[in-house]
C-alpha cells in the first residue's frame, strides 16, 4: 500500500520534471498523482472494475489539483497533468497492437475499448473537478465586483 | 493615449499570449490572459484564439489595429505558464512600465528548461516507476529506466526538426528494439522477465497527457475548435506510439517466428 504510493509519487515526479514544472510545486503534484494511484489500485484490488477505479483515481488527483491550485495561488493544470498520467492505460496500447499482430481481432478490439471507455472515464473526471473549480472561481470574481 | 502606445500595449499582450501558447497552454487562459492585459489598460479588444494562432484586432478612436500571429508549438514547459500567469497578474495590478513589462517577458521566454540529460534521467525514473506500480520486478523496472532513458533523448532530440507523428513513431521504435535487445542479453541468466512490462513501462514519458487535459479544459471553457483539434493531436501522438511498437513487435515476429 505504501509502497504503491511511494512508486507514484516517483514516477509523478519523474513526469513533472519531463513537464518543467516549478520545482517548488514538484512536492505537491508528486502527492496528487501518489494519493490518485492509491486510490485507483487500492479500489482495484477490493475487485472494483478498472474502469470504475480510474474513474475513482482520477477524481482524486483532479480535485485534490483544484484544492493546490487555490492554496498555491498556480493553475490547476500543472498538478492535474502529471498526476494523471500514471492513470492513462498505456498498457492497452501495447496489448491491442500485439493482439492485432496476433490477428486475434475480437482480443485487440476488446482491449482497445477498454482503453477508450477508461480514456473517457479520466476525462470525465477531470472535466466534473474543473467545472465545480471554475464555480468557485466566478463566485469569488462575482463578490468582488459586487463589494 | 497615442497610437505607439496602444501598439506597444497589445505587443506586450502578444508577447505574453504567444510565450504561453508555444510552450502547451490551453486557449482560453491565452485569451483571459491577453484580454486582461489589454482590458487593464482601457482597451477593448476582440481575440481569438486557436492552438496554432492568435487574432485580435482593436478599436480606438477610430483607429483599427488588426493583428494575427502564428505559433508553433515548441515544447511543454508549464513553469513558463506559471511565470507568465503571476506576470499578467501583476502587469494588472501594478502600474508597471511599457519597458519593464517587456524585459520581464524576455526573461521569462529565456527561461532554461532542465538541461536534455537531467530530463532523459527523469524520463527514466518516470518509466520504471510505471512499471513498479503495475507490477513489474525490480530487474524490469531497471531495464525501463534504461529504455526510456533512451526514449526521452531521442525524442528530445528529434523534436528540434520533426512534427510529433514521426517523433512518437520514433519514439515506439526505439523503445521496443532496446526493450527486446535488453530481455536477449538479460536471457542468459533469467528467462522469466516480462517484454510487456518494460515496454509500458517506458512507453508512458510519450502519452500525450497536456494534450488531452488542454483538449478538455477549453472544451469545458466552450472552445470548441480548439477542444478537437488538441484532442486529435491527442489520439495522434497515441496512434504513432502504437504504429511504432507494433511494427517492431511485428519484424520481430517475422525474423524469429515468435516474441
Amino acid at each position: 500500500m505504501i509502497l504503491s504510493f511511494v512508486y507514484a509519487f516517483l514516477s509523478t515526479i519523474g513526469f513533472s520534471v519531463l513537464f518543467n514544472i516549478p520545482r517548488r510545486e514538484m512536492i505537491f503534484t508528486g502527492i496528487c498523482g501518489g494519493l490518485g494511484w492509491l486510490a485507483y489500485d487500492s479500489l482495484a484490488l477490493m475487485g472494483v472494475s478498472v474502469v470504475f477505479s480510474s474513474f475513482l483515481g482520477a477524481l482524486v488527483v483532479s480535485i485534490l489539483a483544484e484544492i493546490l491550485a487555490k492554496l498555491r495561488k498556480k493553475p490547476a493544470t500543472i498538478f492535474v497533468v502529471p498526476g494523471i498520467i500514471p492513470l492513462v492505460p498505456g498498457y492497452a496500447l501495447y496489448f491491442s497492437m500485439l493482439k492485432i499482430i496476433e490477428e486475434n481481432y475480437a482480443e485487440a478490439s476488446r482491449v482497445g475499448f477498454e482503453a477508450l471507455i477508461i480514456s473517457v472515464m479520466i476525462a470525465s473526471a477531470i472535466i466534473i473537478a474543473t467545472s465545480v473549480g471554475r464555480l468557485f472561481k466566478s463566485k469569488n470574481t462575482h463578490k468582488k465586483i459586487l463589494s | 493615449m497615442n497610437r505607439e502606445k496602444v501598439r506597444a500595449i497589445i505587443e506586450i499582450a502578444l508577447y505574453a499570449g504567444r510565450i504561453m501558447l508555444e510552450n502547451g497552454a490551453e486557449t482560453s487562459r491565452v485569451e483571459d490572459t491577453i484580454n486582461r492585459i489589454c482590458n487593464s489598460q482601457g482597451l477593448e479588444i476582440q481575440n481569438f484564439t486557436i492552438p496554432t494562432g492568435i487574432f485580435l484586432s482593436c478599436q480606438y478612436k477610430g483607429d483599427y489595429y488588426p493583428y494575427v500571429i502564428r505559433t508553433k508549438s515548441l515544447a511543454i514547459d508549464l513553469e513558463k505558464i506559471v511565470n507568465v500567469n503571476d506576470f499578467s497578474r501583476e502587469f494588472v495590478n501594478t502600474d508597471m512600465s511599457i519597458d519593464e513589462a517587456e524585459k520581464r517577458l524576455e526573461i521569462i521566454r529565456n527561461t532554461p528548461h532542465f538541461h536534455p540529460i537531467v530530463m532523459s534521467f527523469f524520463g527514466g525514473i518516470a518509466g520504471s516507476f510505471v512499471t513498479l506500480s503495475i507490477g513489474g520486478r525490480f530487474i524490469e523496472a531497471l531495464f525501463a529506466f534504461i529504455t526510456s532513458f533512451f526514449v526521452v533523448t531521442l525524442v528530445n532530440y528529434l523534436s528540434k526538426y520533426s512534427g510529433p507523428f514521426i517523433k512518437n513513431v520514433a519514439g515506439g521504435m526505439i523503445n521496443t528494439i532496446i526493450a527486446l535487445l535488453l530481455v536477449h542479453i538479460a536471457s542468459n541468466f533469467d528467462n522469466n522477465i516480462e517484454l510487456s512490462n518494460i515496454v509500458i513501462g517506458s512507453i508512458m514519458p510519450l502519452v500525450p497527457g497536456v494534450a488531452m487535459a488542454n483538449a478538455l479544459r477549453d472544451s469545458i471553457a466552450g472552445d470548441f475548435v480548439s477542444g478537437v483539434s488538441k484532442l486529435s493531436e491527442a489520439i495522434l501522438v497515441a496512434v504513432a506510439i502504437a504504429i511504432g511498437v507494433g511494427f517492431i513487435l511485428h519484424t520481430k515476429i517475422l525474423l524469429t517466428g515468435s516474441i
